[in-house]
C-alpha cells in the first residue's frame, strides 16, 4: 500500500471540490447581507435627500406664498413686512432701508441668474445638487407696498428677462385682485403659455375672462380643463359660472 | 508486524467458496425458491442478476447441500466450445471420460438422455450461462427436451444477453429467481457476519452505521463491490496502523478513510 500519499492528496482534493458549493452558497449569501445591509443603512440617505428636496420645494412654494399672501391681505396703503426663508433660489436681495422697495437691479440679477441655469440643464442638476446641502440663507425682504406700480413694473420685467411662472402668476394674482382682469388674463395666460400644468393659473384666467364679460369662453375654457385634469375647484368653478352664482 | 487490519482484509478476498456464504434474508428467500423448483418437473430454471449479487455463491451453496441428496453437477465455468461441452456432458452422464480427440455426436447423446428418462434425474447447475452462444444454448434446451437432465442456468443480467426475450427459451423456462443488490441492513448483516465468522468482533463494531451508509450508497449494494470496498477500507487501516497510527482511530472507522477507498476504486471522481 504505497500509494496512500496520493490517495490522501486525492482526498483533499475532493474535499475541497466538495466544499465548493458552500463555499459559492455562502459568499453569495455574504454578498446578498452585505448589499441588504448597504441598502437598509443607505436608503434612509436617500429618503431623506428626496424628502430634503421636497422640502425645498415646498419651502420654495411657501415663500412665494407668503410673498402673495402678503400682497394680499396688506391692505393697500400698508406697508408689508415679509420674511422668506430662501434656501435654493440663490438670489439674495440685501436687506434694504426700511422704508426703499425691492432693488431692482438686484432683483433683475437674480432673475438672470435663473435664467442662466434653465437654459443650463447641467447647471441646473449642479443647483439641484446644491439644494440638497442645508444652504440656508436667511433673507428679508421688506416690500413697502405690493400694489405698488413699481414693484409690480419690476416684476414684469423680470419675468421678460427670466419667464418664471412665478412672477407671471403673481401678477395675475394681483391683477385679479385689484379688478385689472385684462392684465389679469393676460398674466394668467402668460403663466399658461410657458407652464400649462398650474391650475390656479387657469382658474385665474377663466375667472378674468368671466369678469371681463367673456362668460362663454370662460365656460369653454374651464369645462375643457375640467374634462381633461377633473379637478374639483374648477368643476365647482364651473357650476357657480354656468348657474350665474359666481 | 502484522497490523490488526490485516486478517479484516482478508475475510472480503473475493471468492464463490461456499465456505463463505453468508445467509441474508434475500439469499435465503432465493436459495429456497431454486431448491424447490429443483423438485418441480421444470426442464430448465434461469437464476439471473447483475454481476456480484451472489449467483455463483448461491449455485456453490446449492451443489454443496444437494450434491450428496441427488445427482447434481455444477459446470462453475463456462466451456470453451461445444465439444468441450459435450465431453463434460458425457462424463457427467455415463461418469466416464473421453480422450481430448474424441467427437461426441449430439444426437446420440440427446438419444441416449431420452433413454434415461424416469430412470435418473440429473440436474445440472450451468453457471455463467451467458457465455454459451446462442447454438450451444438451443442444444441444452434440446438436452433438457429430454426431461432426463434439468439445467439451472445462471446469466447475469445484460440487456443483449438477456435470454429470457428469447421466445423458444421463454416457452422452457418455468421457474426465474432473480438476485438483486443488497438493501443496506443486509449489507451491514453482511460485512457483520463475515467478521464475526472469523471472530474479528473489534473490526465489526469499528463500522459504525454511518460509515456503513457509506459504503452502501458508493457500492449500491453489490456484494462484490462492497468486498472490494471492504478489503482496499481494511488495506488502508492497515497502513495507517503501521506507519502512522496516531492518525487512525481503532474504535471507529473515520469517513475519510471510507473516502479513500471509494476514490481508489473509482467511485468518487476527483
Amino acid at each position: 500500500m504505497y500509494e496512500i500519499k496520493d490517495l490522501e492528496t486525492a482526498w483533499k482534493r475532493y474535499k475541497r471540490k466538495q466544499l465548493q458549493p458552500w463555499v459559492l452558497i455562502a459568499s453569495m449569501a455574504l454578498l446578498a447581507g452585505i448589499g441588504g445591509y448597504y441598502a437598509y443603512t443607505k436608503a434612509p440617505r436617500f429618503l431623506n435627500a428626496s424628502l430634503a428636496k421636497n422640502d425645498i420645494n415646498l419651502s420654495h412654494k411657501k415663500s412665494e406664498e407668503n410673498l402673495t399672501v402678503s400682497g394680499d391681505k396688506t391692505p393697500v396703503s400698508a406697508p408689508a413686512v415679509t420674511t422668506i426663508e430662501e434656501r435654493s433660489r440663490g438670489p439674495v436681495i440685501p436687506p434694504s432701508s426700511e422704508s426703499s422697495p425691492i432693488d431692482i437691479a438686484k432683483a433683475t440679477q437674480v432673475s438672470e441668474a435663473r435664467s442662466g441655469n434653465r437654459d443650463n440643464p447641467a447647471s441646473e442638476s449642479i443647483s439641484a445638487q446644491d439644494e440638497v446641502k442645508p444652504k440656508r440663507k436667511k433673507l428679508t425682504i421688506e416690500v413697502s407696498d405690493s400694489n405698488d406700480p413699481k414693484v409690480l413694473q419690476s416684476i414684469e420685467r423680470r419675468f421678460k428677462l427670466g419667464h418664471d411662472t412665478d412672477d407671471s402668476l403673481f401678477l395675475a394674482r394681483t391683477y385679479y385682485k385689484k379688478g385689472n382682469y385684462k392684465k389679469a388674463e393676460y398674466w394668467a395666460y402668460q403663466t399658461n403659455r410657458i407652464n400649462d400644468g398650474i391650475e390656479e393659473s387657469w382658474l385665474i384666467f377663466a375667472k378674468s375672462k368671466y369678469r371681463s364679460g367673456k362668460k362663454v369662453e370662460a365656460i369653454r375654457i374651464l369645462d375643457a380643463y375640467v374634462k381633461k385634469n377633473d379637478s374639483l375647484r374648477a368643476r365647482i368653478l364651473l357650476e357657480k359660472m354656468r348657474h350665474n352664482t359666481f | 508486524m502484522k497490523s490488526r487490519y490485516a486478517a479484516a482484509k482478508e475475510v472480503f478476498v473475493d471468492s464463490v467458496d461456499s465456505v463463505d456464504y453468508i445467509e441474508l434474508e434475500s439469499s435465503y428467500t432465493a436459495y429456497k425458491k431454486l431448491e424447490q423448483s429443483i423438485d418441480k418437473p421444470l426442464k430448465m430454471v434461469l437464476l439471473f442478476g447483475s454481476p456480484g449479487t451472489g449467483k455463483s455463491m448461491l449455485l456453490g451453496r446449492l451443489y454443496d447441500k444437494l450434491k450428496s441428496k441427488r445427482e447434481i453437477h455444477y459446470f462453475d465455468t463456462p466451456a470453451i466450445n461445444e465439444k468441450e461441452f459435450y465431453h463434460k456432458i458425457f462424463q457427467v452422464l455415463t461418469g466416464k471420460t473421453l480422450p481430448p480427440n474424441t467427437e461426441v455426436n449430439f444426437s446420440a447423446l440427446v438419444n441416449y438422455c431420452k433413454k434415461l428418462r424416469g430412470k435418473r434425474e440429473i440436474v445440472i447447475l450451468l453457471d455463467e450461462a451467458q457465455m454459451y452462444g446462442p447454438e450451444l444454448m438451443e442444444k441444452i434446451r434440446l438436452l433438457s427436451d429430454s426431461r432426463a437432465v434439468k439445467f439451472i442456468v445462471s446469466l447475469h443480467k445484460t440487456e443483449d444477453e438477456d435470454l429470457i426475450a428469447k421466445a423458444h427459451f421463454q416457452s422452457r423456462i418455468w421457474e426465474v429467481v432473480e438476485l438483486k443488490n443488497a438493501s443496506p441492513e443486509d449489507l451491514v448483516t453482511y460485512v457483520r457476519k463475515k467478521l464475526l465468522k472469523r471472530n474479528l468482533f473489534e473490526m465489526a463494531n469499528s463500522l459504525k452505521p454511518k460509515t456503513m451508509k457509506l459504503i452502501h450508497r458508493f457500492t449500491k449494494g453489490n456484494f462484490r463491490e462492497c468486498n472490494k470496498m471492504m478489503y482496499s477500507i481494511f488495506e488502508i487501516c492497515e497502513y495507517y496502523d503501521i506507519h502512522e497510527p496516531n492518525k487512525i482511530d481503532y474504535t471507529e472507522i473515520p469517513k475519510k478513510i471510507v473516502e479513500m477507498a471509494a476514490i481508489k476504486l473509482g467511485y468518487i471522481d476527483v
